[in-house]
């Protein structure tokens, strides 16, 4: 079941934060060492989301991947080790590809770091998150959230009203695309005019009246902070060494892999620590269960 | 909405060159960039403290949007909510439309999906309905019913927002995210194929949205508009 | 100190002739349950809506509102929406967010009461009100019975001293308000929370009520209690008297001069009391039964099971159309053989074999609770849904999946339950006009059409109105009107009395009368079991996918013993088989 896990679980904040900063991060890290532990932590972190379903999302980057690294050598023939040529001379060369390969890395990562993120930050998180800065428009995306199945809904009971009294034309794509927009636009009016009522329903209920506060549903507790604490750490440890060089890695004209320093490997250890949390914490559970489990 | 404004610029700026410096990608650079431009729009919506009906406009207007989305999610491309979109710019502002835009954008990506293309997505639409907002406080979209050339001339507008606009922000977002070396060619290209593959068919559901359905639509605006006294053209800023 | 009161209270929409309210003066007590009534149109909404300021109407007022002796602009926004909380008619539409633990919470964060109070509070709403099971879900989850539920329980959170509640059971089915009510009398008993309320169905709402509150024309026009009022009501003899609670209408039609305050039973248990003292007269002990004879209590059984031949002449002779004309009917309308249908491969069946014949001319009512598949079965012949087995006949005709234009032209027609599922137009007109697009009429012929079908239903003074700026069962006669004009011989009705006052559902019941002399078949979905044994020939009874039983509504209601009629229940312990109020009038009259 959705939103049940350790990882779902997380308060909205610690989850952000971690996602924000993976996310951000894997776009500053270019490293192919770094690239491939933020890919595997990616994938790891989506499979104990969402279980088995994950697989899919994740064969479906495959293509995705090489498309990215395999165009990039059409566009850019930088690099000095030339694998074949084509259209009478121009260059396609191995270091094009391997910088591709590594966008194509940076791009995959960010896919599947968002596809754990629109599991784990439910649109509720989200706006309890935001409520505090931007309470208006908060409480809209709330409102739209609430009325976006409801018109789904009111649209094929329009849909069903007409059709009971043969008015549906039933026709072509062109005829029935037409017919959608006319619905919609007629949706419009007693939408507006359901709006009314909402608001009233809202002002009401003292809307506006006074600052608004929210209702927290997340406790904010020792739990949270240690891991906040623990992400936030990592992250800023990995930035620091990446900062000071750990991270970087020069593509042309020759690939040229720098010597791995204690710097380099502190960096690439904190940063696999900092993004192998939620799988961490995940997993963790997992056994946890199966331990429990196993003694009833 | 003068001092948010200012601050987001020197942010983007500061942002700009230390992302050269650093030697980070242009789609970190880009995203944040991106999202600071629409900060001013919130600030300002939020430090007026919106009304009860104001929220609620947006909300319906937004929803509405997000709804011509899924039920046209079946067939690529075919997209009416730029539409919506800019319909609701004309009727309720340039604000209103780019809030409205924006807020679809999040909220249809609650259903399909957030990705890096949220925050481009977001800006586009929003572009789009602030367009349109303040080209009918300008007097050059009719708030009120449309004739026949009329008719013609908001819809071909809507489809060179789109072809001009809307397409290539979201292309741009394809540029930096998924391009390794961000050169000429290589932009022509991703343009290219955005323009034949995508923003064409997008600005044809666009033409479409607002020829059939633009002034029935305003006319249902103005209508609930003028009796319940919905947020007021000219109340609004901007 | 009055709670609220309202002080010669005056007012005027703009640029309208009449004034909405006129002088209405009206003190709520703290604690008192107050049941406003009165026709649509009498101010009963613009008065509730004075008594908070953020929710009162544009126009011209005089006189003042006073909340326990302050005039109510003087009193904050935020304690005034605290200290009142105000629910309305439409469940869906007065919900906010998208989760019930949110819209718990709404009101509380915009008084912005800090975080551990305001757990508190939810908390204790949830648990009070039996939320807490939902309390994790989307509201679109939810029944229309369980929204209005939590609609009221985000005001109570909120700590309210009075509550106002505008027709607060109008969209509900029966099962629904009733639960809806007897937690608003819970609040008002418990908590001591004042109520002020209004309400068009008035069944099992006066003995609520400490005091009944009657508006005519913007006027306070009775003010007093219940039993009292109800007298006044029924001495008037206007539209009112039909809204007043069965009991009532027959003790005062029974007892006619010799009625007095002190005995008008205003429930049913008290209908019962008073019955067995007023019968208890009489020579017989059995139970008398419409055909006059005494029914021996021995014989009940037999009687209300298969009906013997005095049964049926009874029948005759209450059946509104005489039987001349029902014997020559031979032919059925509509006809359903074995119908099963899902809606997808992997769901349950929803339709379980369900087999039915409707004779033409005649109006079959189909009862039976929510989720019995009672829209799916209107939406199977219709051809909305297509059932995977068994036969469905119009007319003789057979519908194979058949979802051509020539079944809705002159054969068939559904009304759906929200008559604004139909309304696309600006105008009633281009909404009605609407019907008759392709089909090649001149601008003449539309014309004379619209103008026959307007003055037939009751709309010819409409049509330049928006449909949306109409009341509720103004838009019911629209949608019918609609409806009317595909010329059906087969009318499907889903729901059509759901939001209806007394008036409009006697106009409702005049036009099916008047359809069903021209040999129209009706069928109606309904939860309105006081609508159905007063209109209908036949009465199903739908449970899990099959109908269950058929039978005329005397011997269908007579037959059942929680799912019948207020007259029914509150008479069956001497009448054996009355079902309308008039039926147990005649009989306390033999």
């Amino acid at each position: 079941m959705l939103g049940s896990g350790p990882i779902e679980r997380l308060h909205p904040a610690v989850a952000f934060a971690f996602f924000a900063l993976a996310i951000v991060f894997g776009m500053c890290m270019c490293h192919p060492a770094f690239q491939i532990v933020s890919v595997a932590a990616s994938v790891t972190c989506l499979l104990v989301v969402r279980g088995k379903r994950a697989w899919r999302v994740i064969a479906a980057m495959v293509p995705v991947f090489l498309v990215v690294a395999l165009a990039n050598p059409l566009f850019s023939t930088m690099g000095d080790t030339v694998l074949f040529t084509y259209f009478g001379g121009r260059a396609y060369t191995w270091e094009s590809l391997v910088f591709g390969a590594s966008t194509g890395a940076m791009f995959v990562s960010m896919l599947l770091w968002f596809a754990s993120y629109s599991v784990v930050m439910t649109s509720d998180k989200f706006t309890y998150l935001f409520g505090g800065v931007i309470p208006g428009l908060s409480l809209v995306v709330t409102m739209a959230l609430r009325l976006v199945p409801n018109y789904q809904r009111k649209a094929t009971e329009m849909v069903t009203a007409r059709a009971g009294v043969g008015l549906m034309s039933g026709g072509g794509v062109r005829e029935r695309a037409k017919d959608a927009l006319s619905l919609l636009s007629a949706m419009v009016s007693w939408a507006l005019e359901d709006g009314v009522v909402t608001a009233d329903s809202m002002r009401s209920r003292a809307y506006g009246a006074a600052r608004r506060t929210s209702f927290a549903r997340y406790c904010f507790g020792r739990y949270e902070a240690f891991s906040l604490g623990v992400v936030v750490v990592f992250a800023l440890l990995s930035m620091a060494c990446a900062l000071s060089g750990a991270a970087s890695f020069e593509f042309y004209p020759t690939i040229a892999w720098p010597d791995s320093s204690l710097l380099f490997w502190l960096g690439l250890a904190s940063y696999a620590a900092f993004l192998l949390f939620p799988t961490f914490i995940g997993v963790k559970e997992l056994v946890r269960w199966r331990f429990f489990l196993s003694r009833i | 909405m003068i001092w948010s404004t200012a601050l987001c610029l020197l942010l983007s700026v500061v942002i700009l060159v230390a992302g050269d410096a650093l030697g980070f990608r242009y789609c970190l650079t880009s995203t944040a960039i991106v999202v600071l431009s629409m900060v001013p729009f919130a600030v300002s919506f939020e430090s007026r403290r919106p009304q009860a009906r104001e929220i609620v406009v947006l909300a319906v207007m937004c929803a509405i949007a997000v709804v011509s989305r899924v039920v046209f999610a079946g067939i690529p491309h075919v997209k009416p909510l730029v539409g919506i979109v800019m319909i609701t710019g004309i009727a309720f502002g340039g604000q209103a439309g780019f809030l409205t835009g924006t807020l679809a954008a999040l909220v249809s990506n609650f259903i399909f999906g957030q990705g890096p293309w949220t925050p481009w997505q977001m800006l586009a639409y929003g572009l789009a309905g602030l367009l349109a907002g303040g080209l009918a406080r300008a007097g050059l979209i009719p708030r009120g019913a449309w004739s026949m050339p009329q008719r013609i001339g908001v819809s071909v507008l809507g489809f060179l927002v789109v072809v001009c606009m809307v397409g290539p922000i979201l292309d741009t977002c394809t540029v930096f995210t998924m391009v390794s070396t961000v050169t000429p060619e290589a932009a022509l290209a991703v343009y290219s194929i955005g323009f034949a593959t995508a923003n064409v068919p997008h600005a044809i559901a666009t033409f479409a949205t607002l020829f059939l359905v633009g002034s029935p639509m305003l006319a249902k605006l103005n209508r609930v508009r003028v009796k319940y006294g919905f947020m007021e053209a000219g109340k609004m800023p901007k | 100190m009055a709670l609220l009161s309202f002080e010669n209270l005056s007012f005027s929409y703009p640029e309208a002739s009449v004034r909405a309210l006129d002088g209405v003066s009206l003190d709520i007590e703290q604690g008192e349950f107050v049941l406003l009534c009165g026709p649509r149109g009498c101010g009963k909404t613009t008065l509730l809506r004075h008594a908070k300021s953020v929710l009162s109407p544009h126009g011209v007022r005089g006189g003042r509102v006073l909340l326990e002796g302050v005039s109510l602009e003087s009193v904050e926004v935020s304690k005034q929406a605290a200290r009142i909380g105000f629910v309305m008619q439409d469940p869906d539409a007065q919900l906010v967010t998208d989760k019930v633990w949110h819209e718990l919470a709404f009101g509380l964060e915009n008084l912005g009461v800090e975080e551990s109070a305001m757990r508190l509070r939810v908390a204790e709403m949830a648990s009070y009100f039996g939320i807490e099971s939902w309390f994790n879900r989307e509201v679109r989850e939810l029944s229309g019975g369980q929204k209005q539920l939590l609609n009221l329980a985000s005001v109570m959170a909120m700590h309210p001293d009075i509550l106002v509640l505008d027709e607060p059971t109008s969209q509900l089915d029966p099962m629904a308000a009733a639960e809806f009510l007897s937690t608003v009398r819970r609040l008002n008993l418990e908590l001591g929370t004042t109520v002020l309320m209004t309400e068009h169905r008035l069944e099992g709402l006066f003995d609520l009520a400490d005091r009944v509150v009657v508006m005519g024309a913007g006027r306070v026009l009775v003010d007093g209690d219940p039993r009292n009022v109800g007298q006044i009501l029924h001495a008037d003899g206007d539209g009112m008297r039909h809204a007043l609670p069965t009991p009532m209408r027959v003790y005062f039609d029974v007892m006619s001069e010799n009625a007095s305050d002190a005995s008008v039973p205003i429930g049913v248990r008290e209908g019962r009391m008073w019955l067995t003292s007023f019968v208890g007269e009489k020579p017989a002990g059995g139970r008398l039964a419409f055909d006059g004879d005494l029914v021996e209590p021995g014989a009940q059984k037999g009687a209300e099971g298969k009906g013997p031949e005095g049964r049926g002449a009874a029948n005759e002779i209450i059946t509104r159309k005489g039987s001349a004309g029902r014997a020559a009917a031979e032919e059925w309308a509509l006809e359903l053989k074995d119908v099963w249908l899902r809606y997808d491969r992997t769901l349950p069946d929803v339709l379980k074999g369900l087999s039915l014949r409707v004779r033409k001319g005649s109006v079959h009512a189909i009862v039976g609770g929510n989720g019995v598949g009672k829209s799916t079965l209107l939406k199977a012949v219709a051809g909305v849904v297509k059932p995977y087995r068994g036969t469905i006949r119009i007319l003789g005709e057979k519908v194979v999946g058949r979802r051509s234009r020539e079944l809705f032209r002159g054969a068939l027609a559904l009304l759906p339950q929200d008559p604004k599922s139909l309304f696309v137009k600006d105008s009633v007109r281009d909404e009605l006009a609407e019907m008759l697009e392709d089909r090649s009429f001149s601008k003449q012929e539309i014309d004379e059409r619209l103008h026959a079908v307007g003055e037939r239903v009751g709309v010819a003074n409409l049509m330049d109105a928006h449909p949306l700026d109409l009341s509720g069962g103004e838009q019911q006669l629209v949608a019918f009107a609609k409806v009317l004009l595909t010329e059906p011989r087969v009318l499907l009705l889903d729901e059509p009395t759901k939001g209806l006052d007394a008036m409009s559902k006697i106009g409702l019941a005049a036009l099916l009368c008047d359809l069903v002399a021209e040999g129209i078949a009706v069928v109606m979905v309904s939860h309105d079991v006081e609508f159905c044994a007063r209109h209908a020939d036949e009465v199903s009874m739908l449970f899990d996918g099959d109908i269950v039983t058929s039978d005329t509504p005397r011997r269908f209601f007579a037959g059942n013993a929680f799912y019948t009629t207020a007259a029914n229940r509150m008479s069956r312990h001497v009448f054996a088989n009355a079902v309308t109020d008039e039926d147990v009038v005649q009989l306390c009259r033999f």
